[in-house]
């Protein structure tokens, strides 16, 4: 695949969960939003975003395999201007990391519903 | 032929290697170009067998569509693409999203179990929406996040038949939730007119489905064979809003591009009094020795130049009309005089004479004319220009009139040779010659009819076309003389020159341009 146009906005999505990745990429999609590649764990995550700078990055806190704060500092250290949309279990809200530079934009309590989401995504929506 | 392509610029061959990108779009019949300009939604259905061109059809498509181009396919591969269509590199590749679906891992059966868990993930009203997009193909989900909702674009699926059958085919049956195949069509179709999308789907199945009432055009594609020559057409069956001046396109994919064939029209030459210096026809690329130009490029490439000391014959389709012949036959007459030969012509009954020479004066001198054009018909000297009464051979009148100084003054009119190496050229119309033969009380039959023939070309420096009419016998008498053998038929409005002697592909004529009054088109 050749990728997205230049300067269209592009995703990857991060989830432990198979279903839950296809249903965040599925989600990313409806929004004309191209995606790059999904990761199970941080590990790979890390890769597709070194490989692809995205400008949006959808992590679940179900992992596979590391942690998603550790990933959206990393993330952030890797591309500065990646938006992350953290995406935890409504009856568990996510712990946020301390310093501003390693949360998330936004982080959406599940079950959520689209308004959320395009307001998660910010100016890659518009 | 390729040197004859090399040394006349502007040929059809010549102008291969650059493609300019507005071709794309008058390579497409003139429906299809105003459907894809029309601002979407629009969906179109592309429906033909393997090997019909629907493929090309669709990168056409694409390389005339102005805005955002999405190509989704579980054909060929990116690379593949720009291998077996050179010129996509040009003006397609460079900005088409291409979408290969052949690696594409996840089907029916995946969407159904991500859909069982959407609860977990989303609201009641945003699980409907995400529920809805997951029973699409992965790669038309791809293809929908490419589409960039403030602009035009075009998504074609080649081929849609194969996608959704895939995708299709790993689904649990016994899903409550799963979807059918046009619950599958109808979310696509819901999905891309909410923005300004033309979908174009491939289709390969030849089943009218569904499909044919939901989109807002249909056109289908085929091949067949003619007389043992590929012939391809396209067919418009629906353009909704949108009225079809021509159902239906012969196209040829030669080059690997498309390129589709609208109704002939006559140029001003032939259709307004044949006052224009449009018959003249291309130059030749060279100095012709022992050979008449045809004076068009494309009539020497496809059925090589005429030779002297040989007989073309051209049989006609009945509905051909004369003025195409006199579109093919004009080019190499006059390149005949401009080289200094003679020509001879006996065109077919109820052609005014006049109408004949006077194109020909557009272009030479009366005095030049007066002495290297003679036209010999039954129409005689009636009407006649005086200027231009030296050119026309008078029929004899009169109690007791003979025949025989009429045909001595043609035949010796046509055995004076004119400068070295340049042959003269006869035009004989099979039906000029009933009608002259009527008049005079001659009898014509296929045996002194071939006698004639075959006298003109043994004794002099000349070369003969023989026109007439398809089966009729006279020609059928010149089996054996004919060193070109052409057929020339007309189809919807079409007409298709095929070489018999030697075999060729089969040729459209279209219409031509500044250089020459008619183009070939070979349908490959």
């Amino acid at each position: 695949m050749s990728g997205a146009p230049d300067h269209s906005p592009t995703a990857i999505i991060v989830a432990g969960d198979d279903q839950t990745r296809m249903l965040l990429r599925a989600l990313v999609q409806l929004h004309h939003i191209w995606v790059e590649g999904e990761a199970a764990g941080e590990t790979y995550a890390l890769e597709l975003v070194r490989a692809y700078s995205p400008s949006l990055l959808v992590v679940d806190s179900g992992l596979a395999e590391g942690s998603s704060d550790d990933l959206v500092c990393r993330a952030r250290a890797l591309v500065p201007k990646i938006r992350v949309v953290l995406v935890t279990p409504g009856s568990h809200p996510h712990n946020l990391p301390m310093k501003p530079a390693e949360q998330p934009d936004s982080t959406l309590l599940r079950p959520f519903r689209f308004p959320e989401f395009v307001r998660a995504l910010g100016p890659l929506c518009d | 032929m390729n040197e004859l392509s090399q040394k006349v610029p502007g040929t059809a061959a010549s102008a291969e290697s650059s493609t300019p990108r507005q071709d794309f779009g008058r390579s497409l019949p003139s429906e299809i170009q105003t459907f894809i300009a029309r601002p979407g939604p629009q969906s179109l259905l592309v429906r033909g067998p393997p090997g019909s061109g629907k493929t090309t059809l669709g990168l056409a498509l694409l390389g005339a569509f102005p805005g955002r181009r999405i190509l989704v396919t579980n054909r060929v591969s990116r690379a593949e693409l720009v291998d077996d269509f050179p010129w996509v590199r040009l003006g397609v590749a460079d900005s088409t999203q291409v979408i290969d679906a052949s690696d594409r891992q996840r089907g029916l059966a995946e969407a159904a179990m991500a859909v069982h868990e959407l609860p977990k993930v989303f609201r009641e009203e945003t699980a409907k929406e995400v529920s809805d997009f997951m029973w699409l193909p992965e790669a038309v989900q791809e293809a929908y996040s490419l589409i960039d909702s403030n602009r035009p674009a075009m998504v074609i699926i080649d081929s849609w038949d194969a996608l959704v059958e895939d995708f299709m085919a790993s689904g649990p049956s016994d899903h409550l939730n799963s979807p059918e195949r046009q619950d599958v069509e109808r979310l696509l179709l819901s999905f891309m007119r909410r923005s300004e999308v033309t979908l174009v789907l491939i289709l390969e199945r030849d089943v009218p489905t569904q499909l044919d009432y939901l989109v807002n055009a249909a056109v289908t594609t085929d091949r067949v064979l003619v007389d043992g020559r590929l012939e391809r057409w396209l067919y418009l069956p629906k353009l909704r809003g949108q009225r079809i001046e021509t159902p239906s396109y012969p196209f040829s994919l030669e080059g690997s591009k498309f390129r589709s064939v609208p109704p002939f029209r006559f140029g001003k030459a032939h259709t307004e009094g044949r006052q224009s210096a449009e018959i003249m026809g291309e130059p030749p690329p060279e100095p012709m020795v022992d050979r008449v130009w045809p004076g068009c490029i494309d009539f020497a490439m496809a059925f090589g130049m005429f030779e002297a000391g040989t007989t073309t014959v051209l049989e006609t389709d009945p509905e051909v009309p004369n003025s195409l012949t006199q579109v093919l036959v004009d080019p190499p007459a006059v390149q005949t005089l401009l080289a200094g030969g003679r020509v001879l012509l006996i065109p077919p009954p109820g052609t005014r004479p006049n109408d004949i020479y006077q194109p020909y004066r557009a272009i030479l001198s009366a005095e030049k004319l007066a002495d290297q054009l003679r036209i010999f018909s039954v129409a005689g000297t009636e009407g006649v220009a005086e200027e231009a009464q030296p050119v026309m051979l008078p029929l004899p009148r009169g109690p007791g009139f003979r025949t025989d100084p009429i045909f001595h003054a043609a035949f010796e009119f046509i055995r004076q040779e004119g400068p070295a190496n340049v042959p003269n050229l006869i035009v004989r119309t099979t039906g000029g010659e009933r009608a002259l033969a009527q008049v005079l009380g001659l009898p014509v039959t296929p045996e002194n009819f071939a006698t004639i023939a075959a006298a003109y070309v043994a004794n002099l420096r000349s070369h003969q076309i023989v026109i007439g009419t398809i089966g009729d016998p006279l020609l059928l008498s010149l089996n054996d003389l004919g060193s070109i053998r052409l057929q020339l038929r007309a189809r919807q409005g079409r007409y298709f020159l095929n070489g018999l002697r030697p075999f060729t592909p089969s040729y459209v004529i279209t219409e031509g341009d500044q250089v020459c009054p008619y183009r070939l088109m070979r349908m490959v």
